[in-house]
């Protein structure tokens, strides 16, 4: 091969190193810097340095140093939440079960549904004309809100004051993965960003040491989801959401191997910052300083993650308290470890739970089998981690939601038209309950109603764009101010559709 | 080439002329823009205008209704179909299609009949690109002509309408002045910022207030650290010293700051000295003392205050 012919191939390379839209954005800033004169530097936030939105009302500014993307910055307005933990039942629980008396139902437990429930509607698995099916548990109310409740979750009742119910939840999705993507991402496709990526890149975190953003999932089935739950999309992907094991060492590899010293492998790392420098220079791929902030931040991990993680730090009598046992895998030792999380600044701690798609097809997906222990699994350490939390003054700002994708239909269950041998209902994304705690949430309030059998919102629905402005309003944010530039659009959580804060729920 | 000979008026009847054909046009502009109709009216007194009273139902409940959802498209700036709803009277004298209130009678009332519309509908109003009315809403408005659209009937008339939704009001920036606020102490707290990163941040972008969070430092930050924050005690609005090392000498440095609403002390030594301190903060919300020596006694006063207190027997 002669000398031009290499230099032919390492430009080559060199161009086919850029996307085109990296070319794009280089190309914008670097005539906006030379007309500007003013812009020194890369940065990571908003690609474009236009500071006036499509509408021509200032854009929020969340332009950071690149090699801090996770630098905190403030709310828009004194924020009511400063993190959130958010509990999330995959599966999809019964709110018929839980939260939802609905006398007419059970008096008409047995009997044929009536054919407008079935007209025009498409289920997951009910065929053919089901049972109608009433509540498999008692309900009786409790607290001083006198709010309804089964007998399923005495430990949370304890903090029924506390709750705020939103009654009237409905998606427009009734299979899981898409389900889930709309309540965390904002959309039911792939490739949007997760909730709690919005809060990262909208506030970034106080603890420097932590990621701002963690997962944990209780063992057994990872959501249907999958990763994209806590995915950045469009954002840079140092705002994506790091899940965490839940049995063993938190992170994998985060200690060091035998034989290499902290100061090792800090010599290490800078050689690497180094080569991945060069490379940021020649390519001017901003995931490259992405890449040298998770390395940094992993160095850092090193001496505080395990510090959070270990629940064995905590008192016998707290771990009894959530129900913990140290080395499992538990939403126990998850909801604990939520709490240490929460007091280091961690700014959006996710916890999914799973088992609770109760369609009585086995005796782990049935109302009167697994769904009992799914319950007991859940009350007491959210009970606990509630508790905790008010005791150290933390609720005031602390937003705890627990909530689903969607709901489930208050009738029986019959795949392929046949009654089946344990009792469970199929998928309703017409109506669902979800409750918020702290951070600036109606105590004892209860918003929307659903019709006689709870199939139905109607009164007040609320839709997840909704739910995400109202939670982002206790975060500071006005919905529509809290975007990033892409495809020529200011995305956002709540997307181009109206939504709406429910003053109601608000404290 | 013939000219047509110039025709010539007396002062008198060209002043004439261009009178009548001044009030021809304003009157053919007022009967096609009823709210101009309605406000010429109103001044040459011809029509009273409605009687709007404070405490009446339209308006603390429609009028407020009106704003939100209409007068961006129906108001003083734009008046699409010629319709203003921005006063009681407007509303009253319709747009270009005729009324579209009917007092007495939602049924027959074009403005009813919109906004209960499925939004899918052409004609619905809201436009579907603009958030719809509740259900609530829509009630509300049905009871209110259905009641005789009247801009003085009192609140307590309408005993069946659904509570009002809480409005929620998303507060401005005044860049200009948190700038000129910021500007007094920027210096100070960027060395500050510097010596404790992470620490110290501005409560919100529209505001100069900080906040300290001084837990994650642990038990490298004292008495000493907390000491050097006295110059922008001014400012702090909310601090956590959860875990640290202050003690009781901070006392004074804590009663410098006296807009502190919120006060974390969890796990740290200081004792009943500290409590007799705080009494001085007199913007104290909420103080938490879990894991202290401090006896609930001596936080008594701060709880007669209303104070929230966050302490090991609850």
């Amino acid at each position: 091969m002669s000398q031009f012919d290499l230099s032919d191939e390492v430009r080559r390379r060199l161009l086919q190193g850029q996307t085109r839209r990296e070319f794009l954005d280089n190309c914008a800033n670097g005539l906006g810097a030379l007309f500007l004169g003013t812009l020194a530097g890369k940065s990571i936030g908003t690609a474009q340095a236009a500071t006036l939105a499509a509408g021509g009302e200032p854009r929020l500014d969340f332009t950071r140093d690149a090699a801090q993307p996770l630098a905190q910055l403030p709310p828009q307005f004194a924020a009511k939440a400063r993190r959130v933990i958010y509990l999330h039942m995959a599966g999809a629980p019964s709110q018929l079960e839980l939260f939802e008396h609905k006398p007419v139902l059970n008096r008409l437990d047995g009997q044929d549904c009536p054919a407008s429930f079935l007209a025009g509607r498409r289920f997951a698995f009910i065929s053919g004309v089901p049972k109608l099916l009433g509540a498999q548990y008692p309900f009786h109310q409790g607290g001083d809100s006198g709010a309804w409740i089964s007998d399923r979750l005495p430990y949370l009742e304890k903090h029924i004051d506390d709750l705020c119910f939103i009654r009237s939840m409905h998606t427009d999705q009734f299979n899981h993965g898409p389900g889930q993507l709309l309540a965390q991402t904002g959309n039911a496709r792939l490739g949007y960003a997760s909730f709690g990526s919005w809060v990262t890149y909208g506030l970034g975190t106080e603890n420097q040491n932590l990621p701002g953003f963690i997962v944990l999932i209780s063992g057994g089935k990872s959501p249907d989801g999958g990763k994209q739950l806590w995915g950045s999309g469009f954002l840079p992907s140092v705002y994506q959401g790091v899940q965490c094991r839940s049995q063993g060492e938190p992170v994998l590899y985060l200690r060091n191997p035998p034989g290499v010293s902290r100061a090792l492998r800090r010599r290490m790392l800078d050689i690497i910052d180094d080569l991945d420098r060069q490379t940021y220079t020649q390519f001017g791929n901003p995931e490259t300083l992405t890449r040298i902030a998770q390395y940094e931040m992993a160095y850092r991990m090193q001496l505080d993650a395990s510090d959070a993680m270990d629940i064995q730090r905590e008192s016998t009598t707290v771990q009894a308290l959530y129900g913990a046992t140290p080395g499992k895998a538990s939403f126990a030792n998850n909801c604990l470890v939520a709490r240490r999380l929460a007091e280091r600044g961690v700014r959006f701690i996710q916890l999914y739970h799973w088992g609770w798609d109760s369609h009585g097809s086995q005796p782990s997906e049935a109302l009167n089998i697994g769904f009992v222990e799914r319950c007991r699994e859940v009350d007491r350490p959210i009970a606990a981690l509630l508790s905790d939390l008010k005791a150290r003054g933390m609720l005031e700002d602390t937003l705890v939601v627990w909530g689903a994708e969607f709901g489930r239909t208050p009738m029986r269950e019959n795949r392929n038209g046949q009654q089946m041998v344990y009792i469970g209902r199929d998928h309703n994304p017409g109506a669902f309950t979800l409750w918020m705690a702290g951070g600036g949430a109606k105590p004892g309030a209860s918003y929307g109603e659903t019709d006689d059998m709870g199939y139905e919102v109607v009164k007040n629905p609320v839709e997840f764009r909704d739910l995400h402005a109202t939670m982002l309003y206790l975060l500071g944010f006005d919905h529509r101010k809290l975007n990033y530039p892409y495809q020529g659009l200011d995305q956002k959580l709540t997307g181009v559709k109206p939504a709406r804060v429910i003053g109601e729920v608000l404290a | 080439m013939v000219y047509p000979r110039p025709v010539r008026l007396s002062p008198g009847r060209y002043f004439l002329y261009v009178a009548v054909v001044t009030t021809v046009g304003f009157a053919a502009l007022t009967l096609v823009r009823p709210s101009l109709a309605h406000s010429v009216k109103a001044l040459l007194r011809l029509e009273s205008p409605p009687r709007v009273t404070l405490d009446s139902f339209y308006t603390q409940r429609i009028a407020s209704l009106f704003d939100e959802h209409c007068t961006g498209c129906h108001g003083a700036r734009r008046q699409k179909a010629q319709l203003r709803l921005d006063s009681l009277g407007f509303a009253l004298s319709g747009g270009k299609h005729g009324a579209v209130i009917r007092a007495g009678n939602p049924k027959n009332s074009e403005l009813f009949a919109r906004i209960s519309l499925p939004s899918a509908n052409d004609r619905a109003m809201p436009p579907s690109s603009k958030p719809p009315l509740s259900a609530d809403e829509i009630t509300v408005v049905k009871l209110w002509i259905a009641a005789g659209a009247s801009g003085e009937r009192p609140t307590a008339d309408f005993k069946d309408a659904p509570k009002a939704g809480v409005k929620v009001t998303i507060p401005e920036i005044d860049e200009a002045a948190v700038a000129n606020e910021r500007a007094g102490f920027a210096d100070g707290l960027r060395v500050l910022q510097a010596r404790f990163p992470n620490v110290i941040a501005y409560q919100s972008r529209g505001s100069a207030d900080l906040e300290i969070d001084a837990a994650l430092m642990g038990k490298s930050f004292g008495d000493a650290e907390l000491t050097a924050l006295v110059a922008l005690a001014d400012h702090i609005v909310w601090a956590d010293f959860s875990g640290t090392a202050i003690s009781d000498s901070s006392a004074d440095t804590l009663k410098s700051m006296k807009r502190l609403r919120v006060l974390r002390l969890m796990n740290t030594k200081v004792t009943d000295r500290m409590a007799v301190a705080l009494a001085s903060l007199s913007n104290l919300q909420s103080v938490t003392v879990v894991g202290t020596e401090i006896a609930e006694a001596s936080l008594r006063p701060l709880k007669n205050r209303g104070i929230k207190i966050y302490h090991d027997n609850p």
